[in-house]
């Protein structure tokens, strides 16, 4: 709808259109014979700002007897106002969308367009350190709410001007910012533009944080595991950024998605690029075994202990079968027993507050576990099977990650107790199968292992120090040289 | 999606629980006893995994006991066993099978075709023999203060006796029956024997004192024809025995000068056997190489003399030369090769091999020429004996 030309007309429709609320504020001023109205709502600028300014200066702005008052108007905040997002709108959905996102509207009389003048006000924590993903050392800034300011970290890292942000809105009734972010002589164009077109077609009445996008745009939705990581950390994100990946910043979310997340990234951190190399080394191969511990432990301990026996050394069997001589259930049945208490205790811990939350941790491990044994409810040794599985299983960052695997725990133990050995094998080929055939902007999710890049798995599963890692990865992007060689 | 709604209920009917067995509901058997008695074996097992009376079933080390049932072969007398136990009788963990005197006499091919068969038995297990009137269950019930049961007392004890006193040999089942099936050659057995007063011994007062009220000790070898017993070896020719056999790699030889002793260990001790035919008989050659160090000298010699140490090192070569001498002429008397001096024959000349009706005739007649070296190596941490150092 087109804006009229009478200030009272044009009022009377905005504070219909917001339910005459009370946080919307209009002021008159009048020069002489012409009339000048600004709008803004109160809950969403700082007030006092254009307000003060208008106000003491108005005369300066508008000469009495102008020709054309709003080119005057317009041409003289221009110069003044030098460091506000300044524009003209001639329709009302701008004209609301600018109002609710913080904007003060002036509108002058006779003339069918408005001048908006940016004058948002900070409504979020400012940067902090980050709850969920720690480090020793590095970085430890994060995201936050302001969306401006989550674009300022990345740009503040990356000082290149190949770093392109392009703007979408998303959200009939959110109209939410949605930046995509790469660097344009890196990524894969087609990958961008299969993104932009994936996003152009959410049709949602609202996104409310990152994680409303992600289902949009993977197309393998059966997989438990993810494929993207998300993070809060601005170093992660820039790192990735400097690899070819393309990072979605969604507004009011301070969590970035990066895509295409490979398995072999769940499993590193963004701590292992400033240690020494050969140390990081024996950390990945430890992370790596324990993702490989934390799915196959429970089913292997059943496959083990009531299929094949013989697998067991002989001191070891025997003290297992005296520990198991009062309890009467069967394993499976104890062991998914206590896997499904550790895990209540770990989401009843995430939402404790702080205050009463290392107590009852506490009070859940450690005399659950005991009491559970001493009852001759469980045996002792599934105490420290599924001890050892849960805490093997929470060393990784993400939390996506970490239910994935839950699920495939679960397969495994089923197939344990059905067929054995076999079948822990069976569940092992099918686990598998399943994680290399996703694929993800046309990236499969085991690379760099398979199919196999030999000069990208010197930061796979270890990590080579970074004077030989000279290429980027070719999955990733066409612009393969990291560094120019010495002449 | 419909195939996986098909495929997941006929796994579920198709493979069942078949082998499914929980912890506590197997009887874990760690060592099997067979006895002869008027006609009807006596199967004993030991089972490793009964409860102690006095300590909570959760902690504390597992009891031992020995069940019994008579049958006229293996499998009847194992199912009169499962009539008294309220486990199932898991034969996995199988660590040694002791055999009666009586039964070997009988014949070994009588006992062994259960254990073979069964799927769930390792292969692995040790078999070994008693003597005289023993009876191999009265073995398995003597408690040891080392060990948490009978069967691993005497498991362990098996794998340490190869590396230390060369009288015995760890023979496993499945070699046993290696050689028992190889042409021209014929199987051993290793023995042991109780000392003490066993009623005292296979009580838990036992290890409450100090004193040692009984215990097994390996013996020498039992010499067999077939699945046939036939003889007993005494110490030294079973050490001649093990050393062409290549069993061992350790050994002491105790050598005389003037009034005392000079003891050697010998390690890295090698054995090749090779057959040659000289005249259109076969002659067997023998070469043992070893290393040795001095281990103990009681009587007064100069060490540092030279060529000393070269004379003890052919004092010790002339001992070891007796002893392999020794044990040769035994499994001669007894007209057995157990050397396997016959497959040897076998793989050179298949055709001679077949023209001999009885291998055993020809073995006893043998001609065999063997060479031992002994390099001495060290002489320990002391240059000269006290005595001569005085």
């Amino acid at each position: 709808m087109k804006i009229e030309k009478s200030i009272e007309k044009n009022i009377n429709i905005i504070k219909s259109a917001y339910g005459n609320s009370n946080d919307l504020v209009n002021r008159n001023i009048n020069i002489g014979r012409k009339k000048i109205a600004y709008v803004y709502l109160e809950s969403v600028s700082s007030d006092d700002k254009i307000s003060d300014f208008l106000m003491k200066n108005i005369s300066s702005l508008v000469k009495e007897n102008s020709l054309n008052p709003f080119k005057d108007l317009f041409k003289n905040l221009k110069n003044t106002i030098y460091n506000s997002n300044l524009s003209t709108t001639n329709n009302f959905d701008e004209l609301y969308y600018k109002l609710s996102s913080g904007f003060t509207c002036i509108l002058v009389e006779g003339f069918d367009e408005v001048i908006t003048i940016e004058t948002r006000s900070i409504l979020d924590r400012g940067v902090t350190e980050s709850a969920t993903e720690s480090v020793l050392r590095g970085p430890k800034d994060s995201f936050t709410e302001n969306h401006e300011k989550n674009l300022g970290l990345i740009r503040k890292r990356i000082k290149d001007q190949n770093l392109w942000f392009k703007d979408l809105k998303i959200g009939r009734r959110t109209k939410t910012k949605v930046t995509i972010s790469y660097i344009q002589d890196i990524a894969l164009k087609e990958n961008i533009e299969k993104i932009e077109k994936d996003l152009k077609k959410i049709d949602i009445d609202g996104v409310l944080d990152s994680g409303y996008i992600r289902e949009f745009l993977t197309t393998n939705t059966k997989s438990a595991f993810p494929q993207m990581i998300s993070t809060e950390r601005p170093d992660l994100v820039c790192g990735s950024l400097l690899e070819g990946k393309i990072v979605i910043l969604v507004e009011n979310s301070p969590c970035a998605l990066i895509l295409p997340g490979l398995l072999i990234d769940f499993l590193h951190t963004a701590e292992d690029y400033y240690q020494k190399p050969i140390n990081i080394s024996l950390t990945r191969i430890l992370r790596l075994l324990s993702f490989v511990l934390t799915i196959i432990t429970p089913g292997f301990y059943i496959a083990v202990t009531t299929w094949n026996q013989e697998v067991i050394p002989n001191e070891l069997l025997i003290s297992l079968s005296i520990q198991k001589n009062g309890v009467p259930f069967p394993t499976t049945l104890e062991l998914m027993l206590m896997i499904a208490i550790f895990e209540i205790l770990r989401e009843a811990d995430i939402r404790m507050p702080n205050t009463t939350g290392a107590s009852i941790s506490i009070v859940g491990a450690l005399i659950l576990g005991e009491a559970a044994v001493s009852a001759g409810v469980v045996s002792p040794i599934v105490i420290i099977v599924v001890a050892f599985t849960s805490i093997s299983g929470l060393l990784y960052t993400d939390v996506d990650f970490i239910n994935g695997i839950r699920w495939w725990r679960l397969i495994f133990i089923i197939f344990s107790t059905l067929l054995g050995f076999i079948g822990l094998i069976i569940a092992l080929l099918i686990f598998i199968v399943r994680i290399c055939s996703i694929e993800f902007l046309n990236t499969p999710y085991t690379v760099p292992s398979s199919p196999i890049f030999p000069k990208i798995l010197g930061d796979s599963f270890i990590r080579i120090s970074r004077t030989k890692q000279k290429v980027r990865a070719p999955y990733l992007t066409h612009n393969k040289k990291r560094m120019e060689e010495h002449k | 999606m419909k195939k996986l709604i098909l495929i997941i209920p006929i796994i579920l009917l198709f493979s069942g629980c078949t082998n499914y067995k929980e912890l506590n509901n197997i009887a874990i058997v760690t060592g099997i006893a067979i006895d002869v008695e008027d006609d009807k074996y006596e199967v004993s097992i030991l089972i490793s995994n009964s409860q102690k009376p006095d300590e909570s079933s959760k902690e504390g080390d597992a009891g031992t006991i020995l069940y019994s049932g008579k049958g006229k072969n293996i499998s009847m007398a194992l199912k009169k066993i499962d009539n008294i136990i309220p486990k199932q009788i898991y034969l996995g963990h199988l660590a040694v099978v002791v055999v009666s005197e009586d039964v070997s006499k009988k014949g070994l091919d009588k006992v062994s075709d259960y254990l073979f068969r069964s799927p769930e038995t390792t292969k692995q297990f040790y078999i070994i023999m008693t003597r005289e009137n023993e009876k191999a269950k009265d073995v398995l019930k003597i408690l040891s203060p080392l060990e948490s049961f009978p069967s691993q007392n005497i498991k362990n004890n098996i794998d340490n006796a190869n590396n230390s006193s060369a009288i015995s040999d760890n023979l496993n089942y499945s070699r046993f029956v290696e050689i028992y099936l190889k042409k021209g050659a014929e199987p051993y057995l290793p023995t042991i024997k109780i000392y003490g007063n066993e009623k005292k011994g296979s009580s838990s007062k036992a290890l409450e004192s100090v004193d040692l009220k009984a215990y097994v000790s390996l013996k020498g070898l039992a010499l067999f024809k077939g699945s046939k017993f036939v003889d007993f070896a005494s110490d030294d020719e079973s050490r001649g025995i093990n050393v062409v056999n290549g069993n061992t790699t350790k050994m002491i030889i105790e050598t005389k000068c003037g009034d005392g002793y000079i003891i050697t260990a010998i390690s890295n001790l090698k054995t090749k056997k090779k057959i040659k035919f000289e005249n259109n008989e076969p002659v067997v050659y023998l070469d043992v190489s070893a290393k040795g160090d001095i281990q103990e000298i009681t009587c007064d010699v100069n060490l540092n003399k030279q060529g000393n140490i070269e004379k003890i090192g052919k004092k010790t070569e002339n001992k070891l030369k007796s002893l392999l001498n020794q044990g040769i002429q035994k499994a001669k008397d007894n007209n057995t090769d157990v050397f396997g001096f016959g497959n040897l024959v076998y793989k050179k000349n298949p055709k001679y091999f077949n023209s001999i009706n009885d291998w055993n005739e020809k073995f006893s007649n043998i001609k065999i020429k063997s060479k031992i070296t002994v390099y001495m190596k060290s002489k320990g941490s002391i240059k000269q004996s006290l005595k001569a150092a005085r």
